[in-house]
């Protein structure tokens, strides 16, 4: 166990020498923070409506200033991070589960099965990813549920590809050969030793896929197909403020803001933990 | 009366591969009594590996296919056997060490992760006993510090403790039969010595069978009882260590034992000419014919059979009768 914990502290060093990763990590930090601790940090309920300041600038009641509803900004940008990342997640957590074990067991066995699970993921690829989420959002309906299925299903060929080439990769190392010359079962050694030494890539890729993800997700929302009003959500937000931007560009840039910030966040991030986790770089 | 545990006959495998079927064995012979070591060596190439991973199956299928032969273990033969049962013979019949101790280990779990677990899979005890195993045999191998051992990663461990690590994972569920191949290529000759120390003790000790393939001519005079001599996927002769190294009857082996330089006696050191053939197209008869001194009509058209010419020492040469007077 200790030599566990010593693991996790030799990849923060690591990953402390990229400053944009640690810029990236801390982004990340604020932001689920803000998410999880939403109820106490925003000064306002975020479908409270004061409709007499209505497209109010920021102020000190109101740091960002008001909807064109008399909702506070602030408040709603705050409440968003707990709908986006929340969303972002389960689909990227489903996504890479599905696309690891489905690519992992196309990389380990080969043959047939390889044929039949890449070329459906080839199918998957060929459709742009945001082509493809709004339209099963628009068959199933503009539900969370959808929404997490639709950027998941989006995400899934990505992950499977990139479990499958590090699968085909540690396949043919002589701790595989051993393994099974110590009489471990094909399935035990797929899940316990090609795919464990497979996980790298399929991390970076999942924090990469998180800023994609929370990209679709306010994509969508913007379409009106996403998260439906009043839940505060940035991209729905977004939409609704792109009427009044003339007027009142505050309660458009803010939660632009938001989604920019959590994107390059996670990007960073995935960009250094791919350095920090690079086995050639292990022992130094 | 010695037993017979493992028995490889008329072993015949193929690779297909994009430039053709390479004939990687043609017909191995060969057994393995209880409580002895027996010697496999020739040169790079001619299938000594093959042999050694044939009788755990290792061998991917496709591209590889076994067209004929048995290979018997206590009379059953393992290249009908069922994969489940096999699984329950690799590791725990017959366990094997790789010539590689640097990756032969899972770099993700401990040692003692995967020690315990080898051990709870085949002996069917729980994780506690399991622990007292793995002590245990770390301690056979001469790793004294076990409990520290158990606890650090593959890559934080030397080459020389990570094969006495991967010797103890292979005897901790104590086979009867333990392969090695060329378990000592990888390490420096101090620790390659103590290694096979390890393995002839606990021979002794346990009355474990053991099949070392080697290409170290000296690995087998110090430790073997048997040897056998592969050349091009035949056994072209095997017999008593002794007899083979002292008095060898084929020119393979002779050529092989002209070629070790010996600090002693001053001469020119002697070479086999030529090399391994390939494989794709073998010649035909007698495969060493090309590169022997003493091949005639015959040995470009048949195949020498492999003949007892002394009580337990084999022979496969059309002449060696006129070469051994």
């Amino acid at each position: 166990m200790k030599s566990r914990l010593d693991s996790v502290r030799k990849i923060y060093g690591r990953l402390k020498k990229n400053r944009l990763a640690v810029v990236g990590l801390w982004i990340i930090i604020i932001l689920v923070i803000t998410a999880v601790f939403a109820p106490l940090i925003a000064p306002y309920d975020p479908n409270e409506q004061d409709l007499l300041s209505s497209l109010e600038g920021p102020s000190l009641a109101h740091p960002m200033g008001v909807d064109f509803f008399g909702r506070d900004v602030f408040s709603r940008v705050i409440w968003g991070a707990r709908v986006s990342l929340t969303i972002s997640l389960v689909a990227v957590a489903i996504s890479a589960v599905v696309g690891t074990i489905l690519g992992s067991l196309a990389g380990f066995y080969g043959s047939v099965l390889d044929e039949v699970i890449m070329r459906i993921m080839d199918v998957f690829l060929a459709i742009p990813s945001i082509l493809l989420a709004i339209a099963i959002v628009a068959v199933l309906g503009p539900r969370t549920s959808n929404l997490i299925l639709a950027v998941s299903v989006s995400t899934i060929p990505e992950f499977s590809r990139i479990a499958r080439s590090a699968v085909l990769v540690e396949k043919n190392k002589e701790y595989i050969e051993a393994a099974r010359a110590i009489g471990e079962s094909r399935l035990s050694i797929l899940f316990r030793y090609a795919l464990p030494n497979s996980m790298v890539p399929i991390i970076v890729q999942a924090s990469l896929r998180m800023a994609t993800a929370i990209l679709s997700v306010s994509g969508l929302g913007f379409l009106g197909l996403g998260v439906q009003p009043p839940t505060p959500e940035w991209g729905t937000d977004l939409s609704l403020a792109r009427t009044y931007l003339e007027i009142a560009p505050h309660a458009g840039i803010f939660p632009g803001i938001a989604i920019f910030l959590s994107v390059i966040g996670f990007n960073f991030l995935g960009d250094g933990l791919n350095e920090a986790l690079n086995p050639k770089l292990k022992d130094r | 009366m010695r037993e017979k545990i493992l028995e490889i006959n008329h072993l015949q495998i193929r690779f297909d591969t994009e430039d053709g079927v390479v004939k990687a064995l043609e017909d191995v012979n060969l057994e393995l009594y209880s409580g002895e070591i027996l010697g496999l060596v020739g040169e790079t190439g001619c299938g000594k590996s093959v042999t050694s991973q044939s009788v755990l199956r290792l061998l991917p299928t496709p591209p590889t296919r076994i067209t004929n032969g048995s290979i018997l273990f206590h009379g059953k033969n393992l290249l009908e056997m069922p994969e489940e049962k096999m699984n329950d013979i690799r590791g725990g019949k017959i366990a094997m060490i790789f010539q590689e101790p640097m990756t032969s280990l899972n770099p993700v779990f401990t040692i003692g992760e995967q020690l315990e677990d080898v051990i709870a899979l085949h002996r069917k005890v729980d994780r506690k006993e399991a622990n007292v195993i793995a002590v245990k045999s770390l301690v056979d191998v001469g790793l004294d510090d076990a409990e520290v051992i158990l606890s650090k990663y593959p890559h934080e461990l030397s080459g020389g403790q990570r094969q006495r690590v991967m010797i103890a994972m292979a005897l901790s569920c104590q086979p009867e039969v333990l392969i090695a191949d060329e378990p000592t290529t990888a390490l420096d000759v101090s620790i390659q010595a103590q290694i096979l120390s390890i393995i002839k003790h606990l021979k002794q000790d346990h009355g474990m069978a053991v099949l070392l393939v080697t290409h170290n001519l000296g690995v087998v005079a110090q430790v073997c009882d048997r040897v056998a001599v592969m050349y091009a996927g035949y056994v072209v002769e095997k017999g008593d260590k002794f007899d083979v190294l002292k008095t060898p009857l084929h020119p393979y082996p002779r050529g092989l034992l002209e070629s070790i330089p010996r600090s002693r006696k001053v001469r020119e050191l002697r070479s086999i000419p030529g090399s391994v053939p390939n494989l794709i197209n073998p010649p035909e008869g007698c495969r060493f014919h090309p590169r022997c001194p003493f091949s005639t009509g015959v040995c470009d058209r048949e195949v020498p059979v492999l003949e007892e010419a002394a009580p337990g020492h084999f022979v496969a040469c059309h002449h060696w009768r006129r070469l051994n007077p």
